[in-house]
């Protein structure tokens, strides 16, 4: 979006407060990141700020200003004053969300998330480059269960369009408690498919492939992975341990981020945690670290034999697990994973606190030692 | 005694230092550890017995003989075993197993003795949930309660689905057009077909809400959740406030979307924890920051706000974990956002609390009765 002062129509960003302490210092405030500016200027300049609504170009303000003043704006000064606070993201141009070249019913459904990342990202073209490149990724989920189903719910939500699903199950009557699509009618039936057939009503245009089986050693990742710009694990059984650490390897080998989140029962509370090759501890880095970390933790044998449907959990804690999962993978996309670091966090049902803690890369890991990003 | 005892499936016990009689009881539904000292050894192979196929009097004797005072001791230690949820009983658990909810109902076991379970089941189920506005957050709150087994609502809301409300409401394509309560009735009832639903298609006032507490029946059963935000999120909570205040209802802030923050409301116990009003009049009093003294701040109109799915999933699924916890009515699971509000940080998925305490100025709710009411 080049600046042309003859189409350019200034609108100051919605996510912005502006002061103005006196006729000459105007303050603004990002609301996003609390960051303030104050901003001292010709008091013209201070009152052209009321016609930054989208509706005037300068050419247009420059006009309205100068009709009752006695101290007129020096030339170009406006101009100047309008590429500055472009720059300081602070202005945008009124018909940002009609200049991208997505789909216009995508832009319509999720106008409110552009102007979400607007607040953060501050600048229409960084946002709709991001939001393009969320359209256009591979999805890859393993296990679409109780966290599995609202993560994908909350990723069509967000504007991911391609999906591969990845669940032997079928959705059963205790699913009910917990997974986002289980009503009676969809009972016996393929979760991958009661999923696939969920997205499509959020986003028709959406294109999903199903993969009714189970995660084995014997699965070919190569076949399911080729296009994938980012996986996800929450599948239970095997034990997610074990496929994670199987996915993580694959991931880590050709630098797809992998984000785990849930598994079963007992972790719902969880934040997911996400892999980013070279960035993150990997899936054997964490192993190693918890076969520290509990060693000498290990329970005696249960007495009870068949355990299996002994376990609970809330579709609250189900939601949350999914939720916070799908704001890694949001995040990944603003900034590639940099902002990323090692280890785990869980919501305590109790009282509501965080527990958390970090893990560190393993300098001598077999999967990602020697990768550097 | 008859009766047939298991460790529960998801509680781990765990040796931590044997040798000293240190013993940990590990929760995994609910991540809580129980740690304690058991200096008599047979009483670490009676828990390892507790199979459930033995009953109380069989295990006892195996391991204790005719010893009373160990028996004794026994009882005691099974006792506490009940009431700290590690171990139930076996008709408890079977009835558990062949229900729909059994998730629901294990996951509350962690806090409810085997023999308060289904009382507490009961009243949770036929708590009358009365949800104010069905936008975003509103929808994500009847779905979570719905498949948490509630069974009694009534919606209020009196707009219908636009398409750009998809990318956080709980709504799909198909539903543009309709009215929201008409969408969330079907929802709740595709989860549970016997549940019982009303509607009102309108929007909150006084009356209103009056009008629907005097006919929840007892309003020992009744709570209320405030996910409407216009005109404001003030005004709505001030209205429900006053209203469930002087009906005596729980009520529920259900907080929402605050920039890259996700506010996660409070819950509101009247005459027990602070009201509306009280963390109204403590938000006040936080210094408004020097910056607005003196300053013009400049009309915006017709501002978009963003928001985001996730953010308001978060703070829906706090209001759901409230709302069970005082359907609930046990002192064992209270409801933990009294007094107090917390923000969900985006970029750090760090929660961070803000305690609003009962205040004795408060005109609602100070029982100080030179405090002029105005309830």
């Amino acid at each position: 979006m080049e600046l042309d002062p003859s189409d350019f129509k200034p609108r100051l960003r919605d996510g912005v407060d502006v002061y103005l302490e006196d006729d000459t210092t105007i303050v603004f405030v990002y609301l996003a990141s609390r960051k303030r500016l104050t901003v001292r200027c010709h008091p013209l300049l201070a009152q052209a700020l009321a016609l930054m609504t989208g509706e005037c170009s300068v050419a247009e303000m420059e006009a309205k200003l100068g009709r009752e003043s006695s101290d007129p704006l020096p030339p170009l000064s406006l101009q100047k004053f309008v590429s500055y606070l472009k720059r300081r993201g602070l202005l945008v141009p009124s018909d940002w969300l009609e200049r991208s070249d997505l789909p216009p019913a995508y832009v319509a459904r999720l106008t409110r998330q552009l102007y979400f990342l607007l607040d953060i990202l501050e600048d229409p073209n960084v946002v709709l480059v991001v939001q393009r490149q969320i359209h256009a990724a591979n999805v890859v989920v393993f296990g679409v269960g109780a966290v599995g189903s609202w993560l994908c719910r909350e990723l069509v939500m967000l504007g991911f369009s391609r999906f591969r699903l990845v669940d032997p199950d079928s959705v059963e009557e205790a699913d009910l408690a917990r997974h986002a699509f289980a009503p009676r009618q969809f009972w016996g039936k393929s979760k991958c498919e009661v999923v696939k057939n969920a997205i499509l009503q959020v986003d028709p245009e959406a294109v999903v492939a199903v993969h009714p089986e189970p995660l084995t050693p014997r699965t070919d990742l190569r076949d399911l992975l080729k296009d994938a710009d980012i996986v996800i694990n929450t599948a239970d059984e095997p034990y997610i341990g074990h496929t994670s650490i199987a996915l993580s390897r694959y991931c880590v080998r050709n630098g797809i981020p992998l984000l785990i989140a849930g598994g079963f029962d007992a972790h719902l509370g969880s934040v997911g945690e996400l892999i980013v090759p070279g960035v993150t501890p990997c899936a054997d880095c964490y192993s190693a670290y918890f076969d520290k970390a509990l060693e000498g933790w290990k329970p005696y044998p249960h007495p009870v034999s068949d355990r299996r449907d002994g376990f609970g959990g809330l579709a609250p804690l189900a939601a949350f697990a999914a939720s916070t999962g799908a704001l890694m993978v949001l995040r990944y996309f603003i900034n590639r994973g940099s902002s990323f670091a090692g280890g785990r966090s869980e919501l305590q049902f109790e009282d509501y606190s965080m527990s958390s803690f970090s893990v560190e890369r393993d300098p001598d890991c077999v999967t990602c030692g020697g990768l550097r990003y | 005694m008859k009766l047939f005892l298991r460790l529960r499936p998801s509680v781990s016990f765990v040796p931590i230092a044997p040798e000293r009689g240190r013993y940990d009881f590990f929760l995994t539904n609910s991540r809580r550890t129980v740690s304690l000292v058991i200096e008599d050894e047979r009483l670490v192979r009676f828990v390892l017995g507790l199979d459930g196929t033995r009953s109380y009097d069989r295990l006892a004797a195996e391991f204790f003989g005719r010893d009373a005072r160990g028996l004794g001791r026994l009882e005691k230690f099974v006792q506490f075993l009940i009431d700290r949820c590690i171990v139930e009983e076996r008709d408890t658990a079977l009835r558990v197993r062949q229900h729909s909810f059994r998730r629901v109902l294990n996951f509350l076991a962690d806090f409810i003795p085997y023999y308060e379970l289904f009382d507490t089941w009961k009243k949770i189920t036929e708590t009358s949930v009365v949800i104010v506005g069905l936008g975003a957050m509103g929808s994500w709150v009847a779905n979570l309660l719905a498949r948490s087994g509630f069974g009694n609502f009534t919606l209020i809301d009196d707009d219908p689905v636009e398409y750009s409300n998809l990318n956080r409401s709980l709504f799909d394509t198909g539903d543009v057009g309709r009215l929201k309560i008409d969408v969330v009735r079907a929802q709740i009832q595709d989860i549970l077909p016997d549940s019982h639903v009303t509607l009102h298609q309108a929007r909150l006032t006084p009356e209103l809400i009056e009008d629907v507490l005097s006919r929840t029946g007892s309003q020992e059963s009744a709570v209320v959740i405030n996910c409407a935000d216009h005109p404001s999120v003030d005004y709505t909570s001030q209205v429900i406030g006053r209203c469930c205040m002087e009906a005596k209802v729980p009520h529920v802030i259900a907080g929402g979307y605050n920039l890259h923050l996700s506010l996660i409301g409070p819950t509101v116990l009247p005459y027990e924890s602070a009201c509306v009003e009280c963390m109204r009049r403590t938000l006040d009093e936080y210094s408004p920051p020097e910056l607005h003294r003196g300053l013009r701040r400049l009309d915006r109109p017709r501002r978009n706000i963003g928001s985001l799915a996730p953010l308001v999933a978060i703070s829906a699924s706090f209001v759901a974990n409230e709302v069970i916890r005082v359907a609930a009515r046990s002192p064992r699971i209270r409801p933990a956002m009294t007094s107090r509000r917390a923000e969900y940080n985006f970029f750090t998925n760090e929660i961070h609390y803000l305690d609003l305490p009962r205040r004795p100025d408060c005109p609602w709710c100070s029982p100080n009765k030179s405090v002029s009411p105005e309830v």
